[in-house]
């Protein structure tokens, strides 16, 4: 499914630059450890994390608030709060290593090579600025085209994002736009200089239904076209399901489960992953008892012997809540999951 | 109108009416335009029944809810509360009646008082009743339990406690006046997968148990399927399709309510949701939007309890 | 007991500072009188501008006045003025801001007069108003009273404006809880910080400003001492006898640096953007 995903997207006159890449790992994690630090304790908000997200690859991440998956995200971009920062592993971007990159150096990725989208598209437009303005910065600032051309790029892109009316968007403030439509801007400044990933974080949560469904759809068709790599991060399993091929499990800052998407969807192995999967079928297809998993997520720094989902799961044994379980490659089939009774 | 009422009454017999909404209008007036919220919108709740209304934001559907709680004054029509209309009451009546009718917030962050303690947030609902039972601390640990939570908790302040069991809190506060209908705003649009299920849960098993009315006001149409007895689509202030629950899932008839399933995304046939349905849907979606201007004030009736505004 | 502990663990640097110099002060105002044997209105022309020394340890004035006793009185007059305008001009500030922000016609009326009184310069406010009313202690608190209530009215109104709209009062009105019982519970807990914050302030803007109007001559009646009294009358020796400008300057900058700083940790620690993370 991923090579034919792939042989699709290959234009003619830049296949050979794509070929070249294609190999190589675009965004490589590893062993990632976040902490948060305040004046008594230090808190690990994340614990190794790893993951690869390829060339033109989708790659989702999905978790409930607290399991560590937006920060996971932010600390890529060290956009993470002042008090919160890396504390093992590395992030590497091709062959530079991110986590130790100078911030001056890495605001040049960023934006470049990296874009991003964030959950509020209201608040990451700033609302003093014309919709144009804040749309050639980016522009100017990494590609340094000339201003004729900035115009014809920024008209490209809005329609790109499936604005109608881009001449007029352009000159507007974000205040008087609805809040599907400043998220389109929002996508279209994040994809302004195509780059090679696109980190989109709750991308659609604070948008209607239908909005969501046309922004899912404009970003399906610009990963295509533009061969962009997405790390998408997100609560709703829908939303994961319809942009991802492949996915990652997150709970209690950790991962639990990697897999392709049609294996954690059809055949899950870990008990949070097969609860997470049967929650979102019974609300989406419809059911009259919906199943219930007792218990709260873990709050960070709590509880660190065992594994994490020990206290919530029905199939836990002893040996789950005594020792940690490794994030292992299953026995039958792709992929890896950190569980002591399904290998 | 009547017909219809009269129809269903002698097809089968309804428990009685609790709420009725008869014609209800509001508009806001903003610095050089009006935007009608709400518009000519009419239905009834019976004892024991949840009602949902479903759409998107802006669609009136919370000024609905807030002006049955009469947070907002309605411009035009009437809202019945047991056949009194609640719009005539004065301020004193009304102070006394407010027991009866209860609300559930959408943001477990923002509807509780930061600076009181659960037991206070508890006991100042339970003292709301019109009969005040004699000891408020057993009756507060009582419906803390009640709501899943223990009473070790009553001593914490809110900001203690994660989103899904300060939604609790305040389901616990709902109920601790004894209400006949419960506006459920949003309940758990706020709040993560596993936990939205395990409220839902609490909202039906708590029904079972007191036997009050919801009304669910909710963009979703899953977590509506899961609550409902019966559905009104709103649509630009209007309600564009009312049914059972089953008439409006197996049966949808309006423009906009198709949109809404088909916008809403699922598991199976991931692919086919992304990719070739949008295309189709972002045109559907132009095309409603210009035909939600002109709906006209023509019910075309399905079945009995199925009705939908005609198209013009 | 939970509000005590919170104070405990986000108490700061500037709020510990701004407490100790307040407690020296006080400290200093509540002793001194027991350990110094001088009066403060009694003139001695024999002693008139002695340097500082172990008999008089802040020197004499013109007239022979020991220094370090009237700066003494004039520290608690300048704190009960401080004491008093923070208290009378909190109270009608905060009655006028809850209730503009509760009721939209008494807005209007209450937030031109705010709008009014703010459009002149509080001290120059505060000076035609001890001018108009004469001078005296109880005229000073009554003008910087009138002055400084604008400032905690708005403070007030924008903050109860902010909570009137959040859910959980609604959900109070929703339970047919009465207005009172809503300002009481709701409104006055939810709105201390910034008011706690503004009455600090305010409390020491109103010692700087009785200092200045004492100085221009509007203040404190001589012989009563007080800090701006002081400086005005040492000014004309502040070539040959500077200790009687110096002690009661120091002592005004030492009161008013005391507590901006608690206002200042204060605003820090109670600062609701900064306590995201509880």
């Amino acid at each position: 499914m991923p090579a034919d995903f792939q042989k699709n997207m290959i234009f003619p006159q830049n296949a050979d630059k794509t070929t070249e890449i294609e190999m190589q790992d675009l965004l490589r994690i590893e062993n990632l450890s976040v902490v948060a630090t305040d004046k008594k304790r230090t808190t690990q908000i994340v614990s190794e994390v790893s993951f690869t997200v390829r060339n033109g690859e989708t790659m989702g991440i999905i978790g409930e608030s607290g399991c560590g998956k937006s920060i996971t995200a932010m600390s890529i971009l060290k956009l993470t709060e002042p008090n919160i920062h890396i504390d093992k592993g590395h992030i590497y971007w091709g062959n530079i290593c991110l986590s130790e990159l100078s911030e001056s150096r890495l605001r040049k990725i960023c934006g470049k090579e990296i874009g991003m989208i964030f959950q509020e598209p209201m608040t990451s437009l700033n609302p003093v600025f014309t919709i144009k303005q804040q749309l050639s910065a980016p522009i100017r600032l990494h590609l340094g085209l000339s201003k004729p051309d900035i115009h014809q790029r920024c008209i490209r892109l809005m329609e790109d994002v499936g604005i109608k009316d881009p001449e007029k968007t352009l000159k507007s403030y974000p205040h008087e736009l609805s809040g599907g439509m400043c998220q389109r801007v929002a996508i279209a400044i994040a994809i302004s200089c195509d780059p090679q990933l696109l980190i989109a974080d709750e991308p659609t949560t604070a948008l209607d239904v239908t909005i969501q469904a046309q922004i899912l759809g404009i970003l399906k068709n610009l990963i295509r076209t533009n061969q962009m790599a997405l790390l998408i991060i997100s609560h709703d399993m829908g939303v994961i399901a319809s942009l991802s091929e492949n996915i990652t499990v997150m709970y209690g800052g950790e991962i639990v489960e990697q897999n392709t998407r049609d294996n954690i969807i059809k055949q899950s192995s870990h008990p949070y992953t097969k609860k997470l999967i049967r929650s979102a079928e019974e609300l989406y297809d419809g059911a009259d008892e919906l199943t219930l998993v007792r218990g709260n997520v873990p709050r960070p720094g709590e509880n660190r012997t065992g594994c994490r989902f020990a206290p919530r799961c029905d199939l836990s044994t002893q040996r789950c809540h005594a020792e940690h379980p490794p994030l292992v490659q299953k026995e039958r089939g792709k992929g890896t999951v950190r569980c002591w009774n399904c290998r | 109108m009547l017909e219809l009422q009269m129809r269903e009454q002698n097809s089968h017999p309804k428990p009685p009416l609790l709420l009725e909404i008869k014609n209800i209008c509001k508009s806001f007036v903003s610095k050089n335009s009006v935007i009608k919220a709400v518009d000519r919108v009419s239905f009834n709740i019976h004892k024991g029944e949840t009602y949902a209304l479903v759409g998107e934001s802006g669609c009136g559907k919370t000024t609905t809810g807030r002006m049955i709680l009469r947070l907002l004054d309605v411009d035009k029509g009437q809202i019945l509360f047991e056949g009194i209309p609640i719009s005539g009451l004065t301020k004193r009546q009304l102070r006394k009646k407010r027991h009866t009718i209860q609300i559930i917030f959408q943001n477990p962050y923002g509807s509780l008082n930061p600076r009181m303690k659960i037991s206070t947030l508890l006991a100042e609902a339970i003292v709301s009743r019109a009969e005040k039972p004699s000891h408020i601390r057993a009756e507060a640990e009582r419906l803390l339990q009640s709501v899943g939570l223990g009473k070790e908790n009553l001593d914490k302040y809110p900001h203690e406690f994660s989103g899904g069991q300060r939604q609790r809190i305040c389901i616990a506060r709902a109920i601790a006046t004894h209400p006949k209908l419960i506006i459920c705003d949003e309940p758990v649009s706020a709040l993560d997968l596993l936990v939205q299920a395990q409220i839902l849960c609490l909202l039906q098993k708590l029904q079972k148990e007191y036997g009050f009315s919801y009304l669910f006001i909710s963009h979703d149409l899953s977590v509506v399927r899961y609550m409902s007895d019966r559905i009104g689509v709103m649509y630009n202030g209007r309600i564009v399709e009312e049914g059972t629950r089953d008439e409006i899932f197996k049966n949808p008839q309006h423009s906009y309510t198709r949109l809404l399933f088909a916008s809403l995304p699922t598991l199976k046939n991931a692919d086919a949701f992304a990719a070739a349905h949008i295309q189709k849907d972002t045109e559907t979606c132009q095309k409603v939007l210009r035909q939600g201007k002109e709906h006209s004030n023509q019910k075309v009736e399905v079945s009995p309890t199925h009705y939908l505004l005609a198209d013009q | 007991m939970h509000t005590l502990l919170k104070i405990r663990e986000k108490t700061n640097a500037y709020i510990l500072t701004g407490i100790a110099l307040l407690t020296i002060v006080f400290m200093f105002s509540t002793i001194g009188p027991l350990v110094s044997a001088f009066d403060p209105l009694l003139t001695a022309p024999a002693m008139r501008l002695t340097a500082p020394g172990s008999v008089h340890w802040m020197g004499t004035d013109d007239v022979g006045r020991d220094v370090f006793i009237r700066v003494i009185y004039g520290i608690k007059i300048s704190l009960i003025i401080g004491v008093v305008v923070a208290l009378i001009s909190g109270i009608t500030g905060t009655i006028a801001g809850v209730s503009a922000a509760y009721y939209p016609i008494t807005s209007k009326v209450i937030m031109r007069i705010v709008d009014g009184i703010m459009a002149f310069p509080t001290i120059i406010l505060a000076i035609v108003l001890a001018g108009i009313l004469g001078a005296g202690m109880r005229n000073i608190i009554i003008a910087l009273s009138i002055s400084y209530f604008p400032m905690i009215a708005r403070v007030v109104r924008n903050a109860t404006a902010e909570v009137l709209a959040t859910e959980y009062v609604e959900s109070a009105e929703v339970l047919g809880k009465s207005n009172t019982y809503i300002i009481f519970r709701y409104i006055l807990p939810n709105i201390a910080s910034p008011l706690i914050v503004q009455i600090t302030y305010t409390f020491a803007m109103a010692i700087l400003n009785e200092s200045i109007l004492s100085f221009l001559g509007v203040g404190i009646q001589i012989p009563t001492p007080s800090l701006g009294g002081m400086v005005s009358d040492g000014r004309n020796y502040i070539s040959t006898a500077p200790w009687i400008i110096t002690f009661p300057g120091l002592v005004i900058s030492w009161i008013v640096l005391s507590l901006d700083l608690l206002g200042d940790g204060l605003r820090e620690m109670l600062d609701p953007r900064r306590r995201r993370a509880s």
